[in-house]
């Protein structure tokens, strides 16, 4: 079972690299350096205009609700998967090892995310808390030990049912009350306090009988939601395949889609598919309100005008693979409809769309410049950039 | 004749799966396609409807072949897959109304079909949800229900017997037996020989992607040399034959 872990966790691992390294492309790394810069003088502003000004009332409470915050990232890395309740029930016996083995490799990163957090926020503590080296040092440490009190209370869940309430109480309002004696300037006793905790769920640990029953549904179901949270998370920069989203009704579209025609089931089907998926149609109406507002805010006539053709290729190149959605469901093939039915009907609820497109564009163009003259050559300019666009698509196989 | 299969040689790719495969179904007859796992009968369906291309030999359906006009070869087909196949983000009445445009066939009358087809099913109260959240059992009928409506001359079915409830199972069996009233043929691949034995007309039974024997019930008895044999002990016997040849 050890080894099962450590097989585990360089699978998972070297999974994990694979998608960052699209997600740390250099258009992402970029901007996030001038966001990580732009916060960096922003906060160092902050301690250097309050640096000597007493402490505000509001601090200790910031300090206590940022280092909550920072406890709850990091999660137990458990690594099963669902064919375990099948295949790894006989060896139920040994679920604990194969458990500390996830705690101590979560709590790796944990820790370390952790300490990270809270070195960044040492000068808050050092010049606007005003607290010396040796409270500074019992801050971090209670943080690092309830951050384990987490990872333990995680462990002690997938042996035990526990209430949404009371797992609230244990995870968030327990530290967060550590933290706030702590941020009072009693460091010593917080971090006793937080070592009671921590005893506390040892006690637990060693009265639990090997006898005692995993959960494995839940552990197996909690484990598959955190994957698929961060697969989410990727799917943001890549295609992640096992990120499958399900389609919504959305009853109060029905009106706009198209009613059964004898002439076209694929518009039929794709204006569907397009208004009730998720990775479409949300994305489609996403990407409207974002060009929209953007819009509707830039006085700027060229920005505006590059910002509008930007956004026009994107959702124009968004929806193209809307087409392919279908070709793996064998009924595409097996209906008495040509390829070029296909492509004929596609073209047509494309071209309805970058109609609306452009149409919204345009007037958001004109609600942040104001100019008429500028708001029709933008339309103009708009519409030729879509047909142009189109032409290129229906020509893809 | 509805299905004429000549001489099929076919699979993927470079490897042919099928070896000079020839059958037929003819109007108003139920033909079970018989095999072992991996004989070959997912292979020759997918050949039949149009999946693969056959690297020789001929299909027709009806007189038609695939190769010289596609659009109405496939017009006269219905096929249920072994696993229900659906889209995503259609509600039931949906696909219905998918199917009928596609197959360009009368809306009120189709409809109204589906519908009865529905009611059988105990799914007419259902039109407005989504067949992708059904359970497996109602998927199938979901299938079966939009083969049915339609009015094809072939009906191709993968596996029909595996999900379905004893009350289903009667339900299609009537079905089938409709549509053979009105002249249609049906192609069914199964493994459930007892059932087949019941109510197929004719047996095709392949393995290692060649013929092994064809006929009705009493033809193969003849066949194997025993009078009161059943589908299950032929194909057995044939097949440990098939089995000792190769060894």
């Amino acid at each position: 079972m050890l080894k099962l872990y450590q097989v585990r966790q360089r699978a998972y691992l070297k999974q994990i690299f694979k998608y960052l390294r699209y997600v740390l492309n250099d258009f992402f790394v970029l901007s996030l350096l001038f966001a990580f810069g732009g916060l960096g003088l922003a906060y160092s502003n902050y301690l250097k205009a309050l640096k000597n000004q007493p402490t505000p009332s509001y601090a200790p409470y910031i300090m206590a609700v940022i280092l909550t915050l920072v406890i709850q990232f990091g999660q137990l890395k458990t690594l099963l998967k669902p064919a375990d309740a099948v295949f790894l029930l006989p060896k139920e016996g040994e679920i604990r090892r194969y458990l500390t083995r996830a705690k101590r490799a979560s709590l790796v990163t944990g820790v370390l995310f952790t300490i990270g957090c809270s070195l960044v926020l040492v000068p808050f503590l050092l010049f606007i808390l005003k607290f010396d080296r040796l409270q500074v040092t019992f801050i971090c440490l209670t943080a690092i030990v309830l951050k384990y009190f987490w990872l333990s209370l995680e462990e002690f869940t997938l042996y035990f049912e526990m209430s949404k309430g009371i797992k609230f109480l244990f995870c968030v309002v327990y530290p967060f009350i550590n933290f706030l004696i702590a941020a009072l300037g009693l460091g010593v006793y917080a971090l006793t306090f937080s070592l009671v905790g921590c005893l506390l769920i040892f006690i637990w640990r060693q009265s639990m009988g090997e006898k005692q029953i995993f959960l494995w549904q839940q552990a197996i179901g909690k484990e598959s939601s955190r994957m698929m949270n961060l697969y989410r998370f990727f799917n943001l920069f890549c295609d992640v395949p096992y990120v499958v989203t399900s389609a919504k009704r959305r009853k109060y579209l029905d009106f706009m889609l198209p009613k059964a025609h004898k002439k076209r089931p694929y518009y039929y089907l794709f204006a569907r598919g397009l208004v009730r998926s998720g990775s479409f149609g949300s994305l489609f109406f996403r990407l409207l309100v974002l060009g929209g507002l953007l819009l509707c805010f830039l006085e700027n006539r060229y920005l505006a005008l590059l910002i509008a053709l930007i956004f026009t290729y994107l959702i124009c190149f968004q929806m193209g693979p809307l087409k392919d959605k279908y070709n793996e469901i064998v009924f595409t093939h097996l209906y008495p409809l040509t390829q070029t039915d296909k492509t004929r009907d596609f073209a047509k609820l494309m071209r309805i769309l970058m109609l609306a497109v452009v149409l919204l564009f345009t007037i958001c163009y004109f609600a942040g410049t104001r100019d008429v003259k500028y708001s029709l050559v933008t339309g103009i300019l708009l519409l030729l950039e879509s047909y142009a666009l189109l032409k290129r698509q229906s020509k893809e196989k | 004749m509805i299905l004429d299969v000549e001489n099929l040689t076919g699979g993927y790719f470079m490897r042919p799966v099928l070896k000079d495969l020839s059958f037929t179904v003819n109007e108003g007859e139920l033909v079970g396609l018989i095999g072992l796992n991996g004989a070959g009968k997912s292979t020759t369906i997918k050949h039949i409807i149009g999946l693969l291309q056959a690297q020789s030999g001929q299909i027709l359906v009806g007189e038609t072949s695939i190769k010289k006009d596609p659009i109405n070869y496939k017009k006269k087909l219905a096929y249920i897959p072994e696993t229900p196949v659906l889209y995503e983000e259609l509600t039931l009445k949906e696909h219905l109304e998918m199917t009928i445009m596609a197959y360009d066939l009368d809306y009120e009358t189709a409809f109204q079909k589906a519908l009865s087809l529905l009611k059988i099913f105990r799914l007419d109260n259902k039109l407005d949800w989504f067949p992708a959240n059904f359970s497996k059992g109602m998927k199938q009928k979901v299938m079966i229900t939009c083969a049915f409506m339609t009015e094809a001359e072939l009906f191709i079915i993968d596996e029909p017997f595996l999900g379905l409830d004893p009350l289903a199972t009667r339900d299609l069996l009537n079905l089938i037996d409709q549509v053979k009233q009105r002249g249609a043929g049906v192609l069914m691949s199964t493994h459930v020989l007892s059932t087949a034995e019941k109510y197929c007309d004719r047996f095709v039974m392949i393995d290692q992607g060649s013929l092994k024997a064809k006929g009705t019930l009493a033809e193969l008895r003849d066949l194997y040399g025993a009078k009161d044999a059943s589908l299950a002990d032929i194909y057995l016997g044939m097949t440990e034959l098939a089995g000792e040849e190769h060894a």
